[in-house]
């Protein structure tokens, strides 16, 4: 019998055209990946323009650290293997933040948005820079399903050229990015050209000149109903690493102080178009909810222990307001990894179990992971494998947090939202109930020319209304049998009877009664 | 390399690079900035006041500055273009070489910019796939009435 032969597996080339064209959802998750290697660079500003309003040029540049030429050789000749974390064992760059970059697919991001594209490169204490221009014109070509990755052939779907040593100055640390020729579809979602397709679509227009007035804004709109340009902005200031608005995420609240300090701290800073971005998360949404305060309430959220022998640990928090939270966009839970979104907000909260109905349109929440839940982070960055022990603990925590825990009998933030509301709808109801007795009231003392007070009484008593008409005064006792349950069918029978005995006390005949009573309710 | 019409040799492109940096000093000394100040600016004035009779507050300006844009802040200053705070709605500028176009866009902040040859653009011989011209009534663009 013959050995068995062991056969190597190769991929197509085509591999990298499905991860690279597939992976990046929106313009602003393609986007998220500068943002993300600038970050990683150490760099304390990135300025992106977009070549608005035509979308055919976009640039992105960082002061971070910069590549040599011989670390860009290496990233180019191993897409997929990233040296940044160096194999798990480095976590921070030298200015301590926690890198984001895992395996070096960033790169993809960018044939997402073009298929040609320059880098320009320089590092600190080299007067030299390099540029190369990175062309995947033949990656999503039929012919790159039959060609194996690494193979000679491969070099037809990818290639680029490279220019070293172009003089520069000795201090410049930079790295550039420029995208030509940017792809049709990615040019037709940033012009909202299927938005505006749909005939019902009204694009709500403003061009906000500074991140408050933007939040202000979408505080009367969906982010949907804006322009797909617009909304790339909102989503990057979601996405990316940069810190919050002065008051954000919860006005009057030191909510995420930690995380608000590390974020200060890093100071980096993303500039897109001329507009700096900034996290456009400000509660209450709601002007009403801001004057008065009390409609709003914020439960903290927190884990800290080992699973499955590796530590989980999160913080953060859920913010339940009684008003709906414009724009909608903001309803859900968001989860952050190393500063940076996985997705975007996510309205099932991880798949809760049982429907909430319209208490969720009240209902936002961040979480911060400090650490765990890399393993189960999906390659697009975006999703979480949901069968990772990491994930559904985080689920499980959520979900205790949200619905309460059985064994313990701790109510959850869904009850007290329900308590709540039962408290805010008593004193809607009371309102409501004072404002139609003082509308009656009106009307009673235009009518009849006396003023009159109501006073309820829960002492028993034959009859269920009194009137005083000498001092203006009205008695309802409120236990009395006549009276239904039900409240409004209660406060229609009050009037009715309210009505009768003004028109039987101060009526000069029977007919005078019968027409006194009529006119009271007919004008009422 | 960089630039979009043809290709480049390393040493050409080390030539460009070198040629770049020695006239550097063109757009940022001061011969050059005298006469921005003392010919450019006043012509540019007196345009404004006459596009201010037709109802106009700024003008429209198109322009090839170099990577400072040095004029469009100038004009700026000289409260002669609009500025948005986020950047300058009725200015465009051309820029062929990809790396320049990348630090005006970076400078200009939310400015539309044409990344061509001005000769191109000018014998309209561009690459018109890429560029959609502007509609009537919308900001100043390619193919639209640029006015000093």
């Amino acid at each position: 019998m013959p050995e068995p032969e062991r056969i190597a597996i190769n991929v197509a080339v085509s591999v990298l055209a499905d991860i690279s064209l597939g992976i990046y959802r929106t313009p602003a998750n393609a986007l998220k990946e500068l943002v993300s290697n600038a970050f990683d660079a150490d760099a304390t500003r990135v300025v992106i323009s977009t070549g608005f309003p035509h979308f055919h040029t976009m640039t992105c540049r960082d002061n971070g650290n910069g590549m040599s030429v011989l670390e860009f050789k290496e990233i180019m000749s191993r897409i997929g293997g990233s040296a940044k974390r160096e194999g798990g064992t480095r976590q921070f760059t030298d200015k301590g933040r926690p890198i984001i970059g895992k395996i070096g697919i960033g790169i993809l991001a960018v044939a997402q948005i073009c298929r040609r594209f320059t880098i320009i490169s320089s590092q600190s204490n080299s007067d030299t820079k390099f540029e190369a221009v990175i062309d995947f014109e033949g990656l999503a070509t039929e012919e790159a399903k039959t060609i194996p990755l690494g193979s000679e052939e491969a070099r037809r779907i990818g290639s680029y050229v490279l220019v070293e040593d172009l003089p520069e100055d000795r201090d410049a640390h930079y790295t550039r990015i420029i995208l030509e020729e940017v792809g049709p579809g990615f040019k037709d979602r940033l012009l909202g050209v299927p938005e505006m397709k749909i005939r019902e679509f009204r694009l709500r227009k403003g061009d906000p000149k500074t991140l408050s007035e933007f939040v202000e804004w979408l505080t009367q709109t969906s982010v949907c109903e804006i322009s797909a340009y617009n909304r790339l902005l909102w989503e990057l200031g979601v996405i990316c690493p940069v810190p919050y608005l002065e008051d954000g995420p919860i006005k009057g609240h030191d909510v995420l102080a930690e995380v608000k300090r590390t974020l200060h701290d890093y100071g980096f800073t993303v500039k897109i178009d001329g507009l700096e971005l900034r996290k456009p998360i400000l509660f209450p949404t709601s002007p009403e909810i801001r004057s008065r305060g009390e409609d709003y309430e914020i439960y903290p959220i927190e884990f800290d222990d080992i699973v499955e022998g590796k530590r989980l640990a999160f913080n953060g928090y859920i913010y339940h307001q009684r008003l709906s939270i414009m724009p909608p966009e903001l309803r859900g839970l968001l989860v952050r990894m190393r500063n940076v979104a996985i997705g975007m907000y996510d309205k099932s909260l991880l798949n809760y179990p049982k429907a909430q109905g319209p208490r969720m349109a009240g209902l936002s929440g961040e979480i911060y992971v400090e650490a765990g839940l890399e393993d189960a982070l999906n390659v697009d960055r975006n999703s979480f494998r949901e069968t990772d022990p990491h994930y559904l603990k985080l689920q499980e925590v959520v979900y205790t947090r949200l619905g309460g825990d059985k064994e313990s009998k701790i109510p959850g933030i869904f009850s007290d939202i329900s308590k709540r509301s039962r408290g805010w709808n008593a004193a809607r109801r009371e309102a409501e109930a004072m404002q139609e007795r003082d509308s009656f009231l009106a009307r009673i003392e235009a009518l009849s020319g006396k003023s009159f007070e109501i006073e309820s009484c829960q002492d028993e008593s034959v009859v269920p209304v009194e009137v005083d008409i000498d001092r203006g005064r009205i008695v309802i006792y409120e236990q009395h049998p006549i009276f239904p349950r039900a409240r409004a069918a209660r406060g229609f029978l009050e009037k009715i009877l309210i009505a009768y005995e003004i028109a039987n006390k101060t009526a000069e005949s029977k007919d005078a009664v019968h027409k006194e009573f009529y006119q009271f309710l007919t004008e009422h | 390399m960089v630039g979009y019409r043809r290709s480049e040799s390393s040493e050409d492109r080390h030539l460009r690079e070198n040629k770049r940096r020695e006239h550097k000093g063109d757009y940022t000394g001061a011969i050059k900035h005298y006469v921005r100040k003392q010919a450019w600016v006043p012509a540019a004035q007196n345009r404004l006041q006459k596009v201010q009779t037709l109802g106009r507050k700024y003008l429209r300006y198109f322009t090839l500055c170099a990577e400072e844009a040095i004029d469009v802040r100038i004009f700026k200053a000289e409260n002669l273009i609009q500025f948005d705070g986020r950047g300058y709605p009725d200015v465009v500028f051309c820029e062929c070489d990809a790396s320049t176009y990348e630090q005006i866009a970076a400078n200009l902040g939310h400015t539309e910019g044409i990344r061509a040859y001005f000769d191109d653009l000018l014998l309209d011989q561009h690459n018109r796939s890429s560029v959609t011209v502007a509609q009537p009534g919308t900001r100043c663009s390619l193919g639209h009435k640029t006015e000093l």
